[in-house]
């Protein structure tokens, strides 16, 4: 009789054992989930894309508003587009890239489209929200760049669906800054430019004189042309860029 | 060592048939080959790439193919509506100049590419401001901006001055002007007060180092709101201090780069860290090698090839060197001194100190700045005094090398000396090297001179033939003409002029290295003596004297040859001297004999039965040997021109004296008075009117050659202050090479480095050799392809022989980069060798044969070597087999024209001469239609030797039509009238005329100190080719028509002497010599308003004093006496001035003036 309770107890005890296994596992995600915490995807994107897309402005920048110039020069290593350029001897550059900010703000949006940066860092999210059981949809991204003072603001307008079960979160709209003195940059490129064509002749001296927190460096090109690159005192970035302006003749260069 | 003097043997027709060949295809044909270029370029389709691959926007460049291109149009790129060059206001508002329409998104302003209807003013927004348009200063900026201030100095100026207050905007205070509280869409502001002082702002001053504001000397506090406070200095910088990452920083800059050299105290030290300190702000010049600058001789042009002027500047306590803004000593640095007490050009005894005494006070501020060099300019100046008062230029007489460096001497014999050059001074069109100076004609050889030798590239180097001279030598025995001509102090001075023009002739590289033996001698100096045929046609020339002429290893002196004279005028005036004069006197003898049988009728037994003579009266005597000596004259005349001098002069004596003498008798005179009359006429004209010996010495100017060597390449890579450049590091050796590009993109020259060529030990050889004539056809030439020197024979293209007076261009293409000469004899190397064929080293040679008839059998002899010096150890041997035939059976060649076909004339010409360039002496005659020789009734005229060859001038030629085609025909002079003709087509176009679009000033008042006198002015141009508005500009004075300091393009700008009150100036700007006139009036008032005082007060323990203009205060706590001697206030921008106050001090006297000198009242303030 004891030998027999004995066993029903065993029998009892692995029942249990095996029924609580199969729970465990089939409770499983439901317990892992319910301890899941879902990040914050605004300054999840936030960091993801200043990681991404603040070296290419940089780059861009620095490269006078290109990320692969094609009509260059190389000054420390780096291809500087040309903003102003003519064939003509004796003559005023004419300007390549009259509406510098618009047409860098198109050059930062498209280049963010064609890496797909947005998409890689929602791809990048949706997969660490994934262990959480979450998941995420989102429509084609809707980029807009804007270069303002001090900072380079990226807009971003597109519907981010996370969803778990009955737990639905979307976003539309995402803005990153990124402080860059790009538009300063901007400014004082075209200055450069305009002296330039003007006057013939840019003098950094005279502008850094009233300027202390600008640094302007400048290159000749054995052709008449001439680089520069504009860095503020106070920041590791820098916009560089080359006019061919009132070059001299054939026979004298 | 190579012998100074050669002297080549006379009378070798074969040699003397090619000497013209070197001095017109160096002269002549080089016009030609010149012209043949222009009509090609111009005959070529120039199209529009609209849109290039890669770019973005508009490119809009002329060109003449699509290569690279996304949108190519076949037109000109100002006829593409999208390329139209205008001025944009864009998205924030900034005027953009030189935009092309289709890029243009914002406010386009057609035919203002340069913005000047696009008003500026001064923007203040917060603690920035600058020269902006309303629109970006309003709308984007929020600033408040005055359209009365259009200084930029004075601008900045009103960051400390603005009043400011408190602004609430949205999220915060805001200290700014009421004006930009309205734009940014503030409320309540309240003058003067700040954010930290009101308590409903919450803004509190940081407590940390302060803050930098750009323009502004001191560092400022700032408040939590953001606000920078200009009028709250947190810390005062000294005066050696300014703001730098938000603290004092002192901006001196320590062991400067520069020239300065320790042990001379001077400034002729070689570029480098001397030690010396510069204070923030100065700028100084930095020289290769200085003391062959215009600082160091009076004259200058002295810089050696490859140097260039530097600029450097001490800023916040860096030192930054700038390259010139074009290479090639396009811009000349330009130094002057600063007295820091006054603010003016440090001067002793009313004369600018020079550079070197800079740091014998240390009150002197340097200031440096670029200046167009306007070695064009010089040029083309031929007044001597309009030359000597450009500061640029000087004049060739001032070209004394005695001394041991050039001397401003106006009275040496080096003036009389080149007096003789006016005589060969002549106006040559079209000309090599004309586009480079953007004019068709000057006077060459050049005469005004530039103080800063321009650089030339290989192209450039064309222009060095504007210093070639040829002097034209007549020996008589008394009152030779020009008789320096030939002596080694002559031709060195044509030496150095060559020197002066740029890269020219003898010179040394930037690390003072000169050619090797082979080219040191870039002048080729000889004399030259033309050769007949017996038609009179000049057929050669031949060689009597060459010199030698190189840089001196001192680099001082150009060493002319010992020999003095040529042999052949050394032999001929002896001729004449010791032989010919006894014959004079013997013709003059023997011309009395004549007469004197003649008169005395003397009874000699052969003449006296039945002679004519006695019948004959004395006068009827006289008169038959005044004849018969009138054609002995004749003869000598025939015999003269003819080659054959000697005899031809000494019969002209005899004819002379039978002259004299005959006619004496005739009218009257008894027998020995004829006889003294007849040896007396013979004499004189034998001694002081017969020309014994005729010499042309010709030195021609040429590039200067970098010696072959790579050893120095890399030392153009050594100083990072001086970035080597391509013209930099091709002067160093024949071997250099500038690596600057990558991947078919350009490196900056800082990027780029000078590497030299592998030496491959082996001479050069010609891989192809092809021939044609002048007008294209092919000739043949066997063997076409060489491994090594071996002949070469050049044949009509069906295998006969050439017809003579064919040009023969020669085309060679060699297996490295080569330099070649040649010569008409074999000689044992390639110094020896008289004639270069182009004096560049490159791997395709053109050598131009036979602008004078090519002979039967002739040869050319021609060695080359590499960039090494690797010498070919033979010569290739060119043979030309040439019919023997007269080539008077063929009709001169048309070469080229000036104007060249397709070439434009002004607006207003009607009638115009055009100049014909022929290969022989020949006569032509134009007509507007096509017609045979003898048809054409217009004036003919017949070729002139010329220092461009031969020429022939027609006048008048008819161009009163828009287009007019112009038929030239041409035939041999003397020939019959059978005679075949030369034809060429001609088509000149008016240019359209040039309209000045704009003067400034105009219609308006200036304002001038009386220092002062001279007004900018500014003229703009449209219309003309292309309606590009290119073309120059004068004003006109009451007796002189003065150039422009800047034109050629459609801008123009120049510094005219004005007079108080107004002020007419008549403009005056021209397109192929038509010109349009426009006048400038304007009114000139002194300004001798002093500065006002606007406001005093004490604020934060300082004196604070306002000014109404921009001043300089000085102040004294003695008296307003003393203030002349008291210190100066500390301002930033000279608006706002301030002194720390005292202890014990409370009287302070006070007294501004401003940049003319004007002085306000002196006041007196009490500090209580």
């Amino acid at each position: 009789m004891l030998k027999r309770g004995q066993i029903s107890i065993f029998v009892i005890i692995a029942l249990i054992l095996v029924f609580s296994t199969i729970l465990f596992f089939l409770l499983r995600p439901v317990i892992f989930r319910s301890k899941f915490e879902l990040p914050d995807l605004n300054g999840y994107m936030k960091q993801c894309i200043e990681l991404k897309f603040g070296p290419i402005i940089d780059n861009v920048s620095a490269k006078g508003g290109y990320l692969e110039p094609q009509l260059a020069v190389i000054y420390h290593q780096i291809p500087r587009a040309y903003l102003c350029y003519t064939t003509e001897p004796y003559a005023a550059c004419e300007q390549l890239v009259p509406m510098l900010k618009d047409h860098i703000e198109s050059e930062l949006k498209s280049v963010m489209q064609d890496k797909a940066i947005v998409q890689q860092c929602l791809e990048e999210f949706k997969e660490q929200i994934s262990r959480g059981g979450y998941v995420l949809t989102y429509s084609r991204p809707e980029i807009d760049v804007k270069i303002v003072p001090e900072n380079v603001l990226v807009s971003i307008n597109t519907s981010v669906v996370i969803s778990r079960e009955d737990e639905i979160t979307k976003f539309n709209h995402f803005d990153i800054q990124f402080n860059h003195p790009l538009y300063d940059y901007i400014i004082i490129a075209k200055k450069i430019i305009s002296e330039s064509i003007i006057n013939h002749y840019f003098d950094p001296a005279s502008y850094m004189i009233m300027h202390q927190s600008v640094i302007i460096d400048e290159s000749s090109v054995s052709d008449g042309s001439r680089v520069y690159v504009i860095r503020k005192r106070n920041s590791n970035k820098e916009f560089g860029f080359a006019i061919r302006n009132y070059v001299f003749p054939g026979g004298v260069v | 060592m190579r012998n100074r003097y050669t002297m080549l043997e006379k009378g070798r027709i074969f040699e003397a048939l090619f000497i013209i060949i070197v001095i017109l295809v160096s002269i002549f044909a080089s016009a030609y080959f010149f012209n043949q270029y222009v009509s090609v370029v111009r005959a070529e389709e120039v199209g529009c790439c609209v849109q290039k691959e890669g770019l973005s926007g508009y490119y809009c460049q002329d060109q003449t193919d699509s290569e690279g291109c996304s949108s190519y149009v076949g037109r000109s790129c100002s006829e593409v509506y999208e390329c139209q060059l205008g001025c944009c206001i864009d998205s924030e508002g900034l005027p953009t100049p030189n935009t092309h329409r289709g890029d243009c998104t914002g406010v386009f302003i057609e035919e203002d590419p340069y913005c000047e209807t696009v008003q500026l003013g001064c923007c203040v927004y917060g603690v920035n401001a600058e020269l902006t348009t309303e629109q970006r200063c309003v709308d984007i900026l929020h600033g408040s901006w005055h359209g009365d201030i259009t200084d930029q100095i004075e601008c900045f100026s009103q960051i400390e001055g603005a009043d400011r207050g408190t602004c609430r905007l949205a999220t915060r205070c805001a200290y700014v002007t009421q004006e930009e509280c309205e734009e940014l869409g503030g409320f309540d502001f309240v003058p003067g007060l700040k954010p930290i002082d009101d308590p409903n702002c919450n803004c509190e001053i940081v407590d940390d180092k302060g803050k930098c504001i750009d323009g502004l000397q001191h560092v400022y506090e700032y408040d939590t709101c953001g606000n920078v406070y200009p009028d709250r200095i947190r810390n005062e910088c000294n005066s050696d201090e300014w703001c730098i990452d938000d603290e004092c920083q002192s901006t001196d800059c320590t062991n400067v780069y520069d020239n300065w050299n320790e042990s001379n105290q001077g400034f002729t030290g070689k570029p480098g860290n001397h030690g010396k300190t510069r204070h923030h702000g100065e700028s100084w010049c930095v020289y290769d090698i200085p003391d062959r600058t215009f600082y160091y001789t009076p004259i200058g042009g002295l810089d050696p090839v490859g140097s260039e002027h530097w600029l450097a500047k001490c800023l916040y306590g860096k030192v930054y060197v700038s390259p010139p803004p074009q290479p090639y000593r396009q811009y000349i640095c330009f130094e002057t001194l600063i007295d820091a007490d006054t603010g003016e050009i440090a001067k002793e005894d009313g004369t600018p100190i020079m550079r070197d005494k800079r740091y014998k006070n240390n009150n002197y501020r340097s200031f440096a700045f670029w200046v167009l060099n306007p070695w064009r300019e010089c040029y083309l100046i031929q007044d001597e005094e309009q030359c000597r008062e450009h500061p640029w230029c000087y004049w060739v007489t001032d070209l004394n090398y005695s001394a041991g460096f050039l001397t401003e001497d106006k009275d040496n014999d080096i003036a009389k000396w080149f007096g003789i050059k006016d005589e060969s001074l002549e106006k040559i069109t079209g000309f090599p090297g004309s586009e480079i100076l953007g004019i068709d004609e000057i006077a060459a050889p050049v005469r005004c001179l530039p103080r800063v030798a321009p650089g030339f590239d290989e192209n450039g180097k064309v222009l060095c033939d504007l210093a070639t001279v040829q002097c034209t030598l007549e020996d008589r025995l008394i009152g030779d003409t020009n008789p320096e001509c030939d002596d080694a102090p002559w031709i060195e001075l044509m030496a150095q002029r060559c020197r002066a023009m740029g890269d020219c002739g003898p010179n040394m590289n930037w690390l003072g290295k000169v050619s090797d033996p082979a080219w040191e001698n870039s002048i080729l100096a000889a004399e030259i003596n033309p050769e007949k045929d017996d038609a009179g046609n000049i057929i050669g020339k031949d060689i009597e004297g060459l010199w030698d002429l190189k840089e001196g290893d001192d680099f001082k002196k150009i060493q002319a040859s010992a020999g003095e004279r040529g042999w052949g005028r050394k032999i001929a005036t002896g001729v004449g001297k010791f032989l010919l004069v006894p014959a004079g006197w013997l013709a003059g003898v023997a011309s009395v004999v004549v007469e004197a049988v003649a008169i005395a009728n003397i009874p000699f037994a052969a003449f006296n039965k039945g002679f004519l003579w006695k019948s004959l009266s004395f006068s009827t005597t006289g008169a038959i040997v005044a004849v018969a000596g009138l054609i002995v004259y004749l003869v000598g005349c025939y015999l003269t021109n003819h080659g054959w001098r000697v005899v031809g002069e000494t019969l002209k004596s005899i004819g002379v004296g039978m002259m004299a003498g005959g006619l004496a008798v005739a009218l009257g005179a008894s027998g020995p008075v004829g006889w003294a009359v007849g040896i007396a006429a013979a004499v004189i004209y034998a001694v002081f009117f017969a020309t014994w010996d005729v010499d042309h010495v010709v030195v021609k100017c040429a590039g200067w050659v970098p010696p072959y060597s790579g050893e120095d390449c890399s030392k153009c890579n050594d100083d990072p202050y001086r970035p080597c450049s391509k013209y930099r590091c091709e002067s160093l050796g024949a071997a250099c090479k500038f690596v600057n590009e990558v991947g078919g993109i350009p490196l900056a020259d800082s990027d780029a480095v000078c590497v030299s060529e592998e030496n491959d030990g082996q001479p050069p050889y010609i891989v192809e050799i092809s021939a044609e004539d002048d007008v294209g056809n092919s000739l043949d030439v066997s063997p076409s392809t060489t491994s090594g020197p071996t002949t070469i024979n050049v044949q009509a293209s069906d295998g006969g022989d050439l017809d003579p007076g064919v040009p023969v261009i020669l085309h060679m293409k060699f297996n490295e980069r080569v330099l070649c000469k040649w010569d008409i004899t074999e000689k044992d190397s390639m110094e020896d060798m008289a004639f270069s064929v182009d004096g560049r080293f490159s791997n395709e040679k053109t050598l131009l044969l036979g602008t004078s008839p090519l002979r039967v059998n002739q040869q050319v002899f021609l060695r080359c070597a590499d960039v090494y010096g690797n010498e070919n150890s033979a010569s290739y041997i060119i043979k030309f087999d040439v019919k023997d035939v007269s080539y008077d059976i063929f009709p001169p060649r048309i070469l080229a024209t000036n104007p060249p076909d397709g070439a434009y004339i002004g607006f207003d010409k009607n009638k115009i001469d055009v100049l014909v360039y022929l290969n022989r002496p020949a006569e032509c005659k134009w007509a507007n239609s096509d017609m045979s020789y003898d048809d054409m009734t217009t004036e003919k005229c017949t070729t002139e030797p010329a220092m461009a060859g031969l020429i022939c001038n027609l006048t008048n030629v008819d161009v009163s039509s828009e287009i007019n085609n112009i038929y030239i025909r041409c035939k041999s002079s003397d020939a019959g009238e059978t005679a075949p003709t030369s034809l060429k087509v001609i088509t000149l176009r008016k240019a359209p005329p040039i309209q000045i679009v704009n003067i400034e000033p105009n219609d308006t008042t200036v304002y001038l100190g009386p220092d002062n006198m001279a007004v900018e002015l500014t003229v703009h141009t449209a219309g003309g080719i292309d309606n590009t508005g290119t073309s120059v500009c004068y004003y006109l004075t009451d007796s002189d028509k003065v150039p422009f300091d800047t034109t050629g393009t459609n801008l123009h700008k120049t510094l005219v002497p004005v007079e108080e009150g107004k002020n007419d100036i008549t403009v005056s700007c021209c397109l192929y010599s038509s010109c349009v006139d426009a006048h400038a009036v304007f009114n000139v008032q002194l300004d001798t308003v002093p500065p006002k005082i606007k406001a005093i007060y004490k604020e934060d323990n300082k004196l604070i004093v306002k000014t109404d203009e921009i001043a300089e205060c000085k102040y004294s706590t003695e008296s307003c006496e003393a203030v002349a001697n008291g210190e100066t206030m500390v301002t930033s921008l000279g608006l706002v001035h301030s002194i720390s106050l005292s202890t014990g001090m409370d009287t302070y006297y006070i007294q501004c003036k401003d940049k003319y000198n004007n002085q306000g009242e002196c006041v007196s303030v009490k500090v209580v």
